[in-house]
């Protein structure tokens, strides 16, 4: 292997998705940290990804908060239709 | 004496439905975004819980036990789903969707500009999840719902792999695509836009 070879930015962002799923090796975590050290692009490309992993999670909550309650409900014939399909099966 | 722990009671279907049909079918729409899909998991929840009423033991919260099951029948849903569809296929469009991010040196067409995603403002925004709504839309529905298990329920990759019936090197790919649309997305509809504001 040829010594400082620096990975593309394709590599790198495979890499630091990698990351998120499991621990790189040391040559991955090399190879990362080098290419990291010289492309500015990649690092807020990281910091984004970890920024995302912190609020995904928040998006359940969300879902029932804030998004717009008329396409997103249960409309009455709906409710009826279970109503009704519950008590046929014996509730 | 009362008792500490109140005996869960038998509810009715009406109670159910009102109390927590709107919750569930969000929840399900999230993941199967169609409402006749979304409508039939949360019927199918309700009538597997009429019949395991016996086994809610109160420990936890009747909304977190129905929501405990919906998932169960949403995971149903895509591993019938899953035999249908050719996995293959799905991971060369995933493959053929990173690779289009980047020229054939490697490097990115749009370069990532500066920003840095602040979850306790962006979690105010409801503009912020609208805008996240659509962009989790633009990934194809297998591909969202691995993401969504992975990010939002916080699953392991072993538990997701067998659910899905894939191998890991295949999550990852569709976690990577993932990844990267959503991030480029949000910049485009989001982070650029909102600095201007």
């Amino acid at each position: 292997m040829k010594k400082k070879e620096i990975i593309s930015c394709k590599a790198a962002a495979k890499l630091m998705s990698l990351s998120c799923e499991r621990r790189l090796t040391l040559r991955e975590q090399v190879a990362l940290k080098s290419h990291l050290a010289v492309c500015e692009t990649c690092r807020y490309c990281q910091k984004q990804i970890k920024g995302l992993q912190k609020i995904l999670p928040r998006y359940l909550k969300a879902v029932q908060s804030h998004l717009p309650p008329p396409e997103l409900s249960l409309s009455s014939a709906a409710q009826q239709r279970i109503i009704q399909n519950l008590k046929a099966a014996g509730a | 004496m009362m008792k500490k722990r109140e005996q869960p009671q038998r509810t009715s279907p009406e109670e159910w439905v009102t109390r927590h049909g709107n919750y569930l079918y969000r929840f399900a729409l999230t993941r199967l975004r169609r409402p006749d899909l979304a409508e039939n998991a949360v019927q199918e929840t309700f009538l597997a819980a009429l019949k395991a009423h016996k086994t809610f033991a109160g420990r936890s919260s009747e909304r977190t036990w129905l929501t405990g099951i919906l998932k169960h029948k949403i995971y149903d849903h895509f591993r019938r789903h899953a035999r249908e569809i050719d996995v293959s296929d799905l991971i060369d469009e995933d493959q053929q969707t990173v690779d289009s991010f980047y020229d054939h040196t490697g490097r990115p067409h749009h370069p990532p500009t500066e920003w840095i995603p602040n979850p306790r403002e962006v979690s105010k925004s409801k503009e912020f999840w609208e805008v996240l709504e659509r962009c989790l839309k633009k990934l194809p529905l297998p591909t969202a719902h691995a993401f969504m298990m992975r990010e939002i329920e916080k699953m392991t990759t072993q538990q997701i792999c067998k659910n899905l019936n894939i191998t890991a090197t295949n999550l990852w790919v569709m976690l990577h695509r993932a990844r990267l649309q959503l991030r480029a997305c949000l910049e485009d509809n989001w982070f650029t836009d909102s600095k201007e504001k």
